[in-house]
């Protein structure tokens, strides 16, 4: 079974991951009184997009067993540059080198932990730990950014086709690494408490 | 000041705790939907998984000896098998040495069932393969031309150690695909103890049988048979 190289489900998950940008940025300020605020404004836009990678990260996992599923059917091309079957059905890459995990649950706990960590920071902005707390979501984030380079590595050479999924997950890593540093960044500045 | 300072430490705690939870649950309860509505097999070699792929490249019997094309395992695979063994496609995959003296010997295990599938008139019921690997054992050196010859069964001087003509290994020329694994990459993903070692595959490429699962005298051959005539089939070749 053949589909468009963008699908229904990740056309939905993309709209989450871009509500959140948009919400973050100054446009939406003027939508709700709790988005007068910079802070609450990234912070929220940052729910969204951990949302929106950690339903990726699901479906990624849930491809993942789809493709080894007894008499299942593949959901993306198998001829093209974005081959999703290809890629997560491939054993060889399919999982972790470390802990044999696949890579859609390995996505759905990071981005889990970051969702506890932009949570808890939203509901208790002013605590001593925020600080460590952001910085550890800036680490988390930009430690799967590292992971995301090496996956594509890993598709451009030795598997030669890219899955939507996992990019869109990258995509989303990106974006939430760029907003817990800005977050880091304006904890130490007044804008914070105003 | 300080025990004020502490309660509301135990508070924000608390609002960490609760976020957790919610979050816990909701990673809990996706887990449960995924693995409820998926029905996985796992990846390995063994009897109810799904192999490795084996991407590499194969030698078709009657082409030139340089002529090798891209070989994809899993693109022999149906994934809308119904899961009756009276129909569908099954592969038998032989992973051999053509300097190890036990496949040499062994060559006619593979003739014999290719004769018996075109006696039958099956050839559209059971697809053969031969991976063709080079062990780590000092003049176990191999090389496309001696995997071809070996094949073919034609006159190179290299097979069974290096000492041996290839035209003069045991059973008819192989008319089925052979796979050059001479970097060894497909027996170090399947992780094999060695060789001759068979491998039948259901027509969705789930392991069906190994020589590790074998029976006492039960060969390849045998396996096959009843694999194919597992839910009857047609009496020439199932029996009553």
């Amino acid at each position: 079974m053949e589909s468009d190289i963008l699908d229904y489900p990740l056309i939905f998950y993309g709209i989450i991951i871009l509500a959140g940008i948009f919400v973050s940025t100054p446009f939406s300020q003027n939508i709700n009184d709790i988005f007068s605020s910079k802070k609450n404004r990234v912070l929220i836009g940052l729910m969204l997009v951990i949302a929106g990678g950690y339903m990726i990260s699901a479906h990624t996992f849930w491809l993942h067993q789809k493709y080894n599923e007894m008499g299942g059917s593949g959901g993306c091309s198998a001829f093209s540059v974005f081959s999703c079957q290809d890629v997560i059905s491939n054993s060889l890459y399919n999982s972790d080198p470390v802990l044999g995990m696949p890579w859609g649950i390995l996505g759905m706990i990071a981005f889990s932990v970051m969702a506890i960590i932009s949570i808890s920071v939203f509901r208790n902005s002013e605590e001593k730990w925020v600080q460590n707390w952001l910085t550890f979501g800036t680490l988390i984030s930009g430690f799967g950014i590292l992971v995301a380079f090496y996956l594509i590595y890993l598709e451009i050479f030795k598997m030669g086709v890219f899955c939507q999924y996992c990019t869109g997950a990258h995509i989303a890593d990106i974006v939430a690494f760029a907003m817990f540093y800005y977050l880091l960044n304006m904890k130490e500045s007044a804008e914070w408490k105003s | 000041m300080r025990k004020v300072s502490r309660i509301q430490d135990n508070i924000s705690a608390d609002s960490r705790l609760g976020n957790f939870l919610a979050v816990f649950g909701i990673f809990i309860i996706t887990i449960i939907m995924i693995f409820s509505s998926t029905n996985a097999v796992s990846t390995g070699v063994g009897i109810g998984k799904i192999p490795p792929n084996i991407i590499s490249q194969s030698h078709a019997y009657g082409d030139a000896s340089n002529v090798w094309n891209d070989f994809n395992l899993y693109s022999h695979f149906d994934q809308n098998w119904s899961g009756n063994h009276t129909e569908g496609k099954f592969i038998l995959i032989e992973f051999l040495d053509t300097d190890c003296p036990h496949c040499w010997s062994d060559a006619s295990t593979m003739f014999n069932i290719q004769s018996d599938i075109e006696t039958y008139g099956i050839t559209d019921r059971v697809e053969l393969f031969v991976v063709a690997t080079q062990l780590s054992i000092p003049s176990h050196e191999t090389s496309r031309e001696e995997i071809v010859a070996f094949q073919e069964k034609t006159n190179f001087l290299g097979c069974k150690g290096g000492n041996y003509n290839c035209m003069d290994r045991e059973g008819g020329p192989h008319k089925f695909h052979y796979i050059d694994d001479i970097n060894t990459t497909i027996v170090s993903d399947w992780d094999l103890p060695g060789t001759p070692f068979y491998v039948i595959l259901s027509p969705n490429g789930i392991i069906v049988w190994d020589t590790l699962s074998a029976e006492q005298e039960e060969t390849a051959g045998i396996a096959l048979a009843k694999v194919i005539c597992k839910d009857g089939g047609d009496v020439s070749i199932c029996g009553e």
